[in-house]
């Protein structure tokens, strides 16, 4: 299986997401992205960081949310994606 | 290559405008990498950039050809006024230029399109693109025999690319390059019938305005 490149996984995370009408559990995300606890958690942390997802805690329970600057992120690779399949890249 | 006088100028611009497109196209494809792994999008560049740098070029020395520099000087109280072409003794190298990295842009997208790849025949395939390019750039009718025939086949990459994902903007790309390579054609036709430079030079215009049309589409759809 060919080796996932870092904004792939980012995009995976976060279409994985916004899939869910924009609001995921941390677990659920774990199998949607295909995700190790670890790697999730790490790439989380970066997502939070640079605002793209943010945590929110409700009922005890820890939710994802995509953020506006992650749909503008989506929305760009989902065009870099488009272009790539009609140029042949 | 013989432009009539009318056309003088016209020329130049669509081809600026389709130098412009090229390098768009090339600098975009450089931001695939962000997605995809491999030298591809390198290649894609590099190859865009090219064709767009022989156009330049092109652009160049029809200028200086098209625009000669007024010179005069007085001899015996009478004054002579002569039109001086800087560009004559560096036509032939400039041309040259031009169609060698024309030649070699599209070389790599062909070679980019083409499934076979093997590496052990890499340094035979080089030696006869710098052989076949060196021959090529010195005639006109072979040179554009021969870039008929890539933006045909890049055509039918694109044929059979849309065949897989039928998407608007595939065919939009497939209609280019057919386009593109009909240009070509009547470049090659206008070697022996001075009349078809100027429909030759607007249908590539046609060409590179649906690839710009093709390429705003995808960057602005949502």
């Amino acid at each position: 299986m060919r080796k996932r490149e870092r904004m792939e996984i980012v995009y995976d995370i976060l279409f994985s997401v916004l899939n869910r009408r924009g609001k995921m559990k941390p677990t659920q995300l774990m199998t949607k992205a295909n995700l190790s606890y670890k790697m999730m958690n790490e790439y989380l942390d970066d997502l939070v960081e640079k605002s793209l997802v943010s945590r929110k805690k409700r009922n005890q329970h820890q939710y994802l949310e995509i953020t506006d600057k992650g749909r503008d992120f989506i929305e760009k690779v989902i065009k870099m994606k488009r272009f790539k399949e009609t140029i042949g890249i | 290559m013989v432009c009539p006088g009318w056309f003088r100028g016209f020329d130049c611009f669509f081809e600026l405008i389709g130098s412009l497109v090229l390098l768009m196209l090339g600098i975009y494809s450089l931001q695939i990498k962000k997605i995809s792994s491999g030298k591809r999008p390198h290649l894609f560049f590099l190859a865009f950039v090219l064709v767009s740098l022989s156009y330049l070029v092109r652009i160049f020395k029809n200028i200086n050809l098209y625009y000669p520099i007024t010179k005069s000087f007085s001899f015996l109280g009478i004054n002579f006024t002569y039109e001086s072409y800087k560009i004559i003794p560096l036509v032939e190298p400039v041309t040259f230029v031009s169609r060698c990295l024309f030649l070699v842009g599209l070389f790599l997208l062909f070679f980019l399109f083409t499934k076979s790849r093997e590496k052990q025949h890499l340094p035979f395939m080089l030696y006869m693109l710098i052989v076949f390019t060196y021959l090529v750039s010195f005639n006109q009718v072979l040179f554009y025999l021969t870039t008929a025939l890539l933006f045909a086949h890049i055509a039918v990459f694109y044929c059979k690319n849309s065949e897989k994902c039928k998407t608007r903007f595939q065919r939009i790309m497939l209609s280019a390059f057919i386009i593109l390579a009909a240009s070509q054609v009547l470049f090659l036709l206008s070697s022996f019938l001075h009349t078809l430079y100027a429909p030759a030079a607007m249908v590539q215009f046609i060409g590179f305005l649906l690839l710009l049309f093709d390429f705003v589409m995808l960057v602005k759809t949502r």
